[in-house]
């Protein structure tokens, strides 16, 4: 028997999924420990392998693939505990960081925080402006030299960095993705002069024009580099030492896992692993399990995080935002804002309406009715009033909740505006659900997408307690809950699920009519810059897939559309491709043909294909298993009504709502007019009728 | 053609003549007069319960975010896609603005004299139909320059008007004598871009031919023009579909009630926050020149705001006549102190619009400055900038009695005037462009009163904008940056103004390029600071002709600073506009832009603050002791020698005063007092409520008289004070333009500051009610006995 291990490393708890030769899933949980998080990866596994009644060493010594997804880059950017990084610049151009294209104070804000004026400032530097050096070099926008590098500027300004303490350093030139010469030498440079430092190019970490964001991906990349080479290298000598016969390998926020070597290179990437990875499993069970579209609503304490997996696959962005700094970064497109079970419900007096969120109560204090010193409601307390949760099943049992809190601090927001508690209870999880509804309708709307054609895939700890709230909204009419119990851990999953992957992308500037035999050209460097990668990593004996993609926008655009380009030739098939692509996303007569049709940019996802862990489906016709009744007050019916508790949903008979569904890690209510039943791989499948 | 009229009221023989055609556009007070049968959805409000309130406002906001998604998605134009030059806005039935993206906001308060216009205007003839969209951008209506180009249609349920879907958005270019629209050398609106007013551009055949045709008759980019045009056009599309799917969920009369009290919440919060503080009357006068090409003289624009309880009414009596293109129209000066007040009172209402102007009326005196007739151009903008940073200036200083609305309080911030940089030609590629670059909006952001502004924090009205990055403008246009750095000139005070941008680039890859200065006078800054902190510099621009730097280039040179690139040839520092300046492949436009003001006197600054500063190389150690009387010695504060001279410097300032002033008694240690400024309290002294120093409690004044007559005077320069940050008026006019700090006269602080013409009278910029001060400074004695305070 060999196992599959997928493990991932959230803010309250680190997850461990083990899935074995024949497709049988085991989970474990632990908490996760901030002082060392290798700490809590351990004991997840420990968990796991007790389960299956394993020793840790036995489990190790029988794996064949294990995965981490880490949150260790993202802390130490939010704490400001990374590496001291220098910068070089190209002359002129040293105040990139700081300036923050003028945009800095409100980036990545919410609008009610980026309107209070007084309440608003920049982030602090990730590099005192003394760090940063100018040196002599100019590229053009053809690519071409306009002045050449200095390098006794590169020299002086190296030694004078290392000689400050610096730990790493950034090398951001501009226009250095079209001809990154001046990079390459300055960076050899400063090989020779430190052979220790941790060194990266702006051209390899994100060759994207845009010298801001790209120089700030090159420094957030160095400001984690030496910890996450440290963080990587502890994890897979403590494992090997355990008998783990293969090399630990790390999710990433493009989807896939990639080697320590990669990593350690390029640990940018490991930034939102966790989620992405939860996106990546949904798009592995999809296709497993013939789901078409999906939309992902992973719903915690604090966030709600949405991905729209049209046919089944990830879409990507280019960009994102942390801690107010803006970067590129090619990831798998998921999207947070807050709302999650920890989400403050408010009243604002001025409007005499009531309010959810931004604020959360988070996991310290938590809601109300986890007795940890909350005083104010929040959407979990609401739930919990409305008998949606029961006092003693929440996490299995494993924390008793305090209902009467729960209701006296709903009750004391209901009395400031007239309605009864389990109204106003109501009222909270209407809004929370209107605010995650509005936010797939924008990531599925403005790009195109009719919600009403998808499957909504809910997990996380609270996304399938209101997944049928705001699919509702958005007349979607079948939620799933997947795999059942391992819902609360599909990021883990996530991990295992996807293969070693690398990207390439190259910026050009094309005007159409393109020459689909130049094009082609390019791919193809770029296809065998990626596999000399992986073979380079190790895998040169797996199968590769390569898939492709092109940037393209009207000529005098601004923003571009990314298209999967695989079975594109002729150039004129490029241009179709991407005037009808354009015409469905913003409606036909938005297009202007007259303006040129550009293309920007080619890219290139190499993934080395690896075996995937096989779910057991079950053949059994499992039946219904109810477990009790509890008095559940539902919106549909604006009364207490005595409520089936179901521990177990069965596979032939769809059971008809009201009912909760209570399994050990999730909780679902099946609302009135909904329906549910479980698949064989022991998903529920919740159906929702038609016109609401 | 003045004529003495004020726009908003009847004329002296009791006519209306704000129609919008000969006259500017106001709205008659009696109602909106619409012809055509056409009707309006004005249902009684119905309840709506505090969760469907709730959820109806969020959907509101989303639809009107989708809006704008939708037009930057679409748009090819960096100005709106990067820069955010943009807004959408959802009006109710009558045009009130209601709901804004974050973007900018002075279009929110045009979008209702927009529509206003256009039903009053259109019902009859051609009419207002389901399917139709209008364009506007006509500054004698609501147009803050003709370049803001609004798109705006209806959404009918039934046959009523339900509301108005309206975005308004940057063009590259419209017409005009400039390339980009910014006509440096137009004295009327016949030289300035033809306006657009009111035309039907969609009706329910689609896009009108005639109409567009017309309109991009006027571009230099009629491509460009017709692209972004389309992307304004999906917006209404796209978001007239999301309102009608709400409408049939929740039902119409429900979603109008939601957009009622959305309004109404707002105005009754404005109007608490008004009423919390003490009555009076506040003026602001800025000086500013170079209106036209060679003008020298100095133009004064005048705000005046009166507040009584839970009411404002804002004049702009005083204001000298409208000159050159740098005007506004009596809507947009109205929109821009708009702004203020939304940023100032309405932070929690997501700056609603509508809400905060039923709390303000507006006097305006025709043919001003921000009051155009027929006649007057607007496409440089200057007067529209003035018109948000001057009323923030006067409510900053209304503000000031209460605490916590007291951190509002700001200087002069962001883009406070007119500092335009277009550049057109033949690009890289061959063709021809014309544009004006925006990293202006990389502008420092105005000191606050408890803390330093902000370095390139951008503008008050622009909440979310970002400047392009050098490498997209390098693919767009043939220039090659050379630097782009933080300008330092942000104002002295005892928190700083933040600092702007300073920027050079060579023309690049062609030789057929042009620049022009779209400036005001560099020497004499707009950027205001309050209560004795210093201006910041608004404005500088500089031009080396015929440089050597390419030769530098092959040597393995950079000039990356202005030290540098001035020593490449001969450079000199631009009058506020000039034209066709050539940039070619050895040709450097250089600006630096937008310091905002500081707030309060420099050497009450933490001295750390200052140490911290001189570390920054925000400033070197001399200025330090000679501004802020801090000696930097070996990075720390020498303490001792610092408070000496603090005391010299006071000292110093009252000996060379050219009016000594007059000492009043001294306030007893108990008097109830609430501060009006950041040295300057109203107090009770002798039964009676004065204003007196908040350093020293000398009083100075009652409180509806002009302390400045009885303080200390200094008549000073700017570039004498800060010869690193400003540059001789000298330069720009022949007028004795003075910097005039008003100082207490028994201790030498710096009460406030005036840009002022030598000879001149003090400003009266603060009379405030005795019964009103009386009555708020016994209602906080009262409230701090009741909670046992001190």
């Amino acid at each position: 028997m060999t196992f599959q291990i997928g493990t991932d490393i959230g803010g309250t708890f680190t997850d461990c999924v083990i899935v074995d030769d024949a497709g049988v899933v085991t989970t474990g949980k632990a908490p996760t420990t901030p002082h060392d998080r290798a700490d809590g990866f351990f004991d997840a596994l420990t968990v796991a392998a007790a389960e299956r009644g394993l020793g840790l060493a036995d489990l190790l010594r029988d794996t064949s693939r294990i995965v981490h997804a880490t949150t260790t880059a993202t802390n130490a950017i939010v704490e400001r505990k990374g590496a001291v990084v220098g910068v070089l610049t190209t002359a002129g151009h040293g105040e990139v960081l700081s300036i923050m294209r003028g945009g800095g104070r409100t980036k990545g804000l919410s609008v009610d925080d980026l309107l209070y004026l007084p309440g608003s400032r920049k982030p602090d530097p990730l590099v005192p402006p003394r760090r940063v050096r100018e040196v002599t070099e100019r590229v053009d926008c053809f690519g071409e030299v306009v002045v050449e590098l200095v390098e006794d500027d590169v020299r002086a300004a190296v030694r004078a960095l290392v000689d400050d303490g610096v730990e790493a350093l950034a090398i951001s030139f501009l226009w250095s993705f079209l001809d990154p010469a001046h990079e390459r030498r300055a960076r050899d440079i400063a090989r020779e002069l430190a052979p220790d430092l941790f060194v990266a190019c702006s051209h390899e970490i994100a060759p994207r024009q845009g010298e801001y964001y790209r120089t700030v991906a090159t420094v957030i990349n160095c400001y984690i580099g030496p910890l996450m080479a440290r963080y990587v290298a502890a994890i897979d000598d403590r494992a090997r030492a355990l008998g783990l016969p293969v090399p630990v390998q790390f999710a990433q926020c493009i989807g896939g896992s990639a080697t320590i070597a990669d990593v350690s290179r390029r640990p940018l990437y490991t930034i939102d692993s966790g989620p992405v990875s939860g996106i990546v499993a949904s798009g592995f069970l999809g296709e497993r399990f013939s789901h078409g579209h999906i939309i992902t609503a992973d719903m915690g304490g604090t966030t709600f995080d949405v991905s729209v997996l049209p046919g089944g696959v990830p879409q990507r962005r280019e960009q994102t935002v942390m801690d107010q700094y803006a970067m590129h970064l090619s990831m798998v497109d998921v999207q947070s804002i807050g709302a999650g079970g920890g989400s403050i419900a408010w009243v604002d007096e001025r409007s005499g309406s009531i309010k959810v969120g931004p604020r959360s109560a988070a996991a310290d204090p938590g809601p109300v009715c986890y007795g940890r010193g909350g005083s104010e409601p929040t959407v979990t307390d609401a739930d919990l009033v409305l008998g949606f949760i029961g006092t003693d099943s929440f996490l299995g049992g494993r924390q008793h909740l305090d209902a009467d809190a729960a209701r006296a601090a709903v009750a004391s927001l209901a009395s400031r505006v007239g309605l009864g508690v389990e109204e106003a209870a109501a009222g909270i999880v209407d809004i929370v659900d209107t605010i995650m509804s509005e936010k797939i309708r924008r990531m599925t709307v403005d790009r195109g997408h009719d919600p009403r054609d998808f499957v909504i895939y809910a997990f996380g700890g609270a996304g399938p307690m209101h997944a049928v709230g705001f699919s509702r909204h958005l007349g979607v009419r079948t939620v799933v809950v997947p795999v059942g119990n391992i819902a609360s851990v599909l990021s883990a999953l996530g991990t295992v699920s996807g293969d070693i992957v690398t990207a390439v992308d190259r910026s050009v500037r094309l005007i159409a009519p393109f020459d689909g035999a130049d094009i082609e050209r390019t791919f193809a460097e770029l296809e065998q810059e990626a596999r000399s990668r992986l073979v380079a990593d190790g895998f040169g004996d797996a199968s590769m897939r390569s898939e492709r993609s092109v940037s393209m926008k009207y000529a005098a655009q601004a923003f571009d559309v990314e298209l999967p380009a695989d079975e594109l030739a002729d150039g004129d098939e490029y241009v179709d491709r991407f005037v009808s692509a354009y015409a469905a996303r913003y409606g036909p007569s938005a297009g202007y043909a007259p303006a040129g049709i550009a293309l920007t940019s080619l890219r290139v996802k190499m993934s080395a294909l690896l075996d995937k862990p096989a779910l057991a489906a079950s053949s059994s016709r499992a039946a219904t298993e109810q477990r009790g009744t509890r008095k559940v007050w539902w919106p549909e019916h604006r009364e207490f009504v005595d409520t089936p508790i179901l521990s177990r949903v069965g596979t032939v008979t769809p059971v008809a709502g009201p009912a909760i569904v209570e399994l050990p890690d999730t909780t679902v209510p099946i609302r009135p007019g909904t329906s549910v039943r479980a698949d064989a791989f022991g998903n529920l499948v919740i159906t929702l009728e038609e016109g609401l | 053609m003045s004529q003495g009229l004020i726009i908003g009221e009847p004329t002296p023989s009791g006519e209306w003549i704000w129609d919008g055609r000969n006259y500017p556009y106001v709205p008659h007070p009696d109602g909106l007069r619409i012809g055509g049968g056409l009707r309006l959805h004005q249902p009684e409000p119905v309840p709506v319960d505090p969760i469907t309130f709730e959820v109806i406002s969020a959907k509101l906001w989303n639809i009107n975010e989708e809006h704008a998604e939708t037009i930057r998605r679409v748009s090819g134009s960096p100005i709106v896609v990067h820069a955010n030059d943009f807004n959408t806005c959802i009006a109710t039935e009558s045009g009130e603005s209601f709901m804004f993206a974050a973007y900018i906001q002075y279009f929110a308060a045009a979008a209702e004299y927009f529509v206003k216009y256009t039903l009053e205007n259109r019902s009859d003839s051609p009419g207002i139909g389901p399917e139709d969209i209008f364009i506007h951008n006509d500054p004698l209506v609501a147009g803050s320059h003709q370049q803001d180009v609004g798109v705006f249609g209806p959404l009918f349920v039934g046959d009523e008007i339900f509301c108005w879907l309206f975005s308004a958005a940057h063009q590259r270019d419209v017409g005009g004598t400039e390339p980009g629209s910014f006509c440096v050398d137009a004295k009327d609106i016949y030289a300035d871009p033809t306006p657009i007013t009111a035309l039907k551009l969609v009706d329910e055949r689609g896009i009108r031919r005639d109409t567009e045709d017309q309109v991009l008759r006027l571009s230099r980019i009629p491509n460009l023009f017709a692209l972004e045009l389309r992307a304004q056009i999906a917006g209404i599309h796209r978001t007239r579909e999301r309102v009608r799917e709400l409408i049939s969920v929740y039902g119409a009369d429900t979603v109008k009630s939601v957009m009622y009290k959305l309004i109404e919440d707002t105005e009754r919060a404005v109007g608490e926050r008004l009423a919390s503080v003490p009555d009076g009357r506040w003026t602001d006068v800025n000086l500013s020149a170079g209106a036209f090409l060679g003008d020298r003289d100095v133009h004064r624009m005048t705000m005046t705001v009166e507040k009584i309880g839970d009411t404002l009414v804002f004049d702009n009596f005083g204001t000298d006549p409208q000159v050159g293109s740098i005007n506004c129209g009596f809507a947009q000066w109205r929109a821009g102190i708009a702004c203020s007040l939304t940023q100032m009172f309405a932070y929690e209402h997501r700056y609603c619009t509508a809400g905060v102007l039923r709390r303000a009326r507006f006097r305006a005196e025709l043919g001003t400055m921000c009051s155009i007739d027929r006649d007057g151009a607007v496409s440089t903008l200057h007067a529209q900038f003035l018109s948000v940073s001057m009323s923030g200036k006067l409510l900053s200083r209304i503000v000031q009695p209460d605490p916590e609305l007291a951190k509002t309080a700001m200087s002069f911030s962001g883009i406070s005037t007119a500092g335009h940089l277009p550049h057109y030609g033949t690009d890289q590629y061959g063709n021809p462009f014309a544009t004006v670059t925006l990293d202006e909006v990389a502008c420092g952001l105005g000191a606050f009163s408890f803390r330093d502004g902000i370095d390139q924090g951008g503008c008050t009205f622009w909440p979310i904008s970002e400047a392009n990055e050098c490498e997209d403008w390098e693919t767009s246009f043939p220039v090659l940056y050379l630097y782009r750095r933080s300008a330092r000139n942000g104002g002295h005070g005892r928190y700083r103004g933040g600092s702007g941008l300073s920027l050079a680039f060579l023309g690049h890859r062609s030789d057929d390029q042009l620049w022009a200065a779209g400036n005001m006078a560099g020497g004499i800054p707009t950027s205001s600071g309050l209560f004795g902190g210093h201006h910041g510099n608004s404005c500088f621009f500089y031009s080396v002709q015929g440089t050597d730097i390419r030769e530098r280039f092959s040597r393995g040179e950079m000039p990356a600073d202005h030290d540098a690139i001035a020593a490449t040839g001969d450079g000199r520092v631009l009058l506020a506009k000039e034209k066709d300046l050539p940039l070619g492949q050895h040709d450097v436009a250089e600006m630096a832009v937008y310091g905002a003001g500081g707030y309060g006197d420099p050497v009450r600054r933490d001295p750390h603050l200052v140490a911290q500063d001189v570390a920054d190389q925000r400033y070197d150690a001399a200025l330090a002791a000679a501004i802020y009387g801090v000696v930097v010695d070996d990075g720390g504060v020498d303490v001792d020698a610092t408070e000496e001279q603090r005391a010299a410097i006071r000292a110093s300032r009252l000996r060379h005063a050219q009016r000594p002033g007059q000492i009043g008694a001294i306030l007893a240690a108990d008097a109830p007092q609430a501060p009006v400024g950041d040295g300057i309290v109203a107090a009770i002294h002798d039964g009676r409520p004065v204003l007196a120093c908040a350093d020293c409690h000398a009083t100075l004044a009652p409180v509806d008289e002009n302390y400045k007559t009885s303080a200390a005077w200094l008549d000073t320069q700017l570039h004498e004070i800060d010869p690193t940050i400003f540059t001789d008026p000298a330069l720009d006019t022949d007028e004795p333009v003075a910097y005039r700090l008003y100082l207490c006269p028994r201790c030498g602080i710096v009460l406030d500051s005036e840009l002022t013409i030598a000879g001149e009278p003090p400003l009266f910029d603060t009379m405030l009610l005795p019964d009103s001060v009386t009555a708020f400074l016994a209602g906080r004695a009262a409230a701090a006995s009741s909670t046992g305070a001190p």
